[in-house]
């Protein structure tokens, strides 16, 4: 593949590296039969209304995604920069606690809203979920906690705050 | 004109909006990596599902090996949900390229950031409807199996079509260590006391590995203890495990329970059956602990006691080669599993059964009493329940 050592398109210049001459073979062929598949898909779904409901397809198929884009991704977003302004010592361990939380929580939660599960088939959901979400985050954070004071007691950092980094414990173990 | 154009550059188009130094294109490529694993072991296993229940001409699925289905469907299912936390922390990392400008800088990238739309609308669309199916949660008008089949199609497309373009971009960012974040700004943000790049992987991969833990006991049974999210739990139901459909749902109760019931056998046979019970107990039986693997990712295996499915073939006096197959007719009088097809290597596999007992009891009524169908390497819906006609094709 014919490839410039160009700028990555980050730098603000206009995406230069997006041009046709960034573009080799892997790109064309892969292109040529992902696009392939994909009106395959488009195809299958026109041509079996009965199964696939084509425009309530179409709702879902692109609903998921402006809800995550317009929605979902900015409501993270937002909590992150609430998280840098609020949150002083242990971010790292609370962002990384959260991240492990809200998943969690996104993967329960339509059990949580009582979506789902049959009126007559007790052998599905048969276990108490939110007292089993419950329990999952708490040792999460329990872990969290002990992860942090473990760190912290290890790398104490010396009462000095003049002192050069490298005498301070370092910041890895 | 592009200071006009300019003009309209604003919110989150601004450069500099995204401020995070985990907005980095060697994240991105880690994640798309995991992915592009994940959705192609979901893919391949998913495509493997759908030709069984659906065998075009020249698809022959072997009843041998049996359990390689219980295998390959608890992947998709555990694959699928693994990709959750996989594809958010994805599709996080690389946002700010959404609003990326100029939005189009030739007819390649518009094709590039096209097949987007089928990628990551078709990438949410079966994470969320996988996980919606296995709670039986159907908020839609579609047949889930359908369009899940048919939104993999664009997935899979929309994924060829990015690792064609990012191909070389992430040999790049996977080459060098610590490569630049995508956002110049976020270098000079310098140490913010949030998770590194290498924590913030930590936390996704912590994310996949409790997630996965919590659900996966439903196909791995020594972890069922600690999967609280698992939608199924493979020792709970009427004889110590788990049902798909209920036979007051299925409609069939009356009709299973019948004394005047007889089991037929049809088609092309010399010699047509009509059999009681009672006959069929009184037939040679077989005992074989096979698994039923449900589509939703759960199994369970059990030991089963029944009458050889070949043994009746052979007593009605069809032909041995069974070309074009069995068709399994159940009780049901209506549903989408009423029926299955016996492919000719599985209904002459000797443990492929119309199974009367498991675990040493006679068949509950919601597992398929009086005769329910089990066969080495299918999955829970081809193993029919209630069933009440076997048609030799």
């Amino acid at each position: 593949m014919s490839q410039r050592p160009v700028a990555h398109p980050r730098s603000g210049s206009p995406a230069r590296t997006v041009g046709s001459s960034h573009h080799g073979t892997t790109f064309w062929v892969l292109g040529l039969l992902g696009w392939a598949a994909i009106a395959y898909a488009a195809w299958g779904v026109v041509a079996h209304p009965g199964g696939t409901d084509p425009p309530n397809f179409g709702v879902w198929f692109v609903g998921g995604l402006l809800v995550h884009d317009l929605v979902v991704a900015p409501i993270v977003l937002m909590v992150g920069v609430a998280i840098r302004r609020r949150v002083r010592r242990g971010r790292a361990a609370v962002q990384a606690a959260l991240i492990v939380s809200a998943t969690l929580c996104l993967f329960s939660l339509p059990v949580l809203l009582g979506l789902g599960g049959l009126r007559d088939n007790p052998t599905l959901l048969p276990r108490n979920e939110t007292a089993g979400l419950l329990v999952l985050l708490a040792v999460v954070w329990a872990v969290t906690a002990a992860g942090l004071l473990v760190l912290r007691s290890r790398h104490r950092p010396p009462s000095t705050r003049h002192r050069p980094a490298e005498t301070s414990g370092g910041t890895r173990p | 004109m592009i200071g006009r154009a300019d003009r309209l550059r604003r919110g989150p188009f601004r450069e500099g909006a995204f401020t995070s130094r985990l907005h980095s294109e060697r994240l991105g490529a880690i994640l798309g990596v995991a992915l592009g694993v994940t959705f192609g072991v979901c893919f391949l296993t998913g495509l493997l599902s759908h030709l069984i229940q659906h065998p075009p001409g020249w698809f022959h699925w072997t009843s041998r090996p049996a359990g390689v289905y219980r295998v390959t469907q608890g992947l998709h299912v555990a694959t699928g949900v693994a990709s959750i936390p996989l594809l958010l922390a994805k599709l996080w990392v690389v946002y700010p390229h959404l609003w990326r400008w100029p939005p189009i800088a030739s007819v390649a990238h518009a094709l590039e950031r096209l097949s987007l739309v089928p990628l990551v609308g078709g990438s949410v669309f079966l994470l969320f409807s996988g996980v919606a199916s296995i709670i039986r949660w159907f908020p839609w008008h579609f047949s889930f199996p359908r369009a899940h089949y048919w939104a993999s199609w664009a997935a899979i497309g929309g994924l060829l079509v990015h690792i064609g373009a990012k191909a070389a971009s992430t040999r790049r960012a996977l080459g060098r260590e610590g490569a630049a974040p995508v956002v110049a700004a976020a270098a000079e943000a310098g140490p913010e006391g949030g998770l590194s790049r290498r924590g913030f992987l930590g936390a996704v991969a912590a994310a996949v590995g409790v997630l996965t833990v919590a659900t996966v006991g439903q196909a791995v049974r020594p972890l069922s203890g600690l999967s609280a999210l698992a939608p199924r739990d493979p020792d709970v139901g009427p004889q110590g495990f788990p049902i798909n459909r209920t036979a007051h749902e299925a409609k069939v109760e009356r009709l299973a329970t019948d004394p005047a019931y007889r089991l037929l056998v049809e088609g092309r046979v010399a010699d047509p059956l009509a059999l009681s019970m009672d006959e069929l107990r009184a037939m040679p039986m077989r005992e074989a602990t096979l698994p039923i693997p449900c589509v939703d990712g759960w199994n369970v295996s059990k030991t089963w006691r029944g009458v050889p499915v070949a043994d009746l073939l052979a007593r009605a006096g069809a032909s041995a080669d069974l070309r074009d197959g069995v068709l399994v007719e159940s009780l049901e009088p209506k549903g989408a599993y009423r029926v299955s097809m016996l492919d000719p290597a599985h209904a002459r596999d000797p443990d492929t059964l119309l199974a009367l007992e498991v675990e040493g009891e006679p068949l509950a009524l919601d597992h398929g009493f009086p005769l329910r169908l089990i066969t080495p390497n299918a999955p829970g819906v081809m193993q029919t329940k209630w069933v009440g006609r076997l048609e030799v094709r």
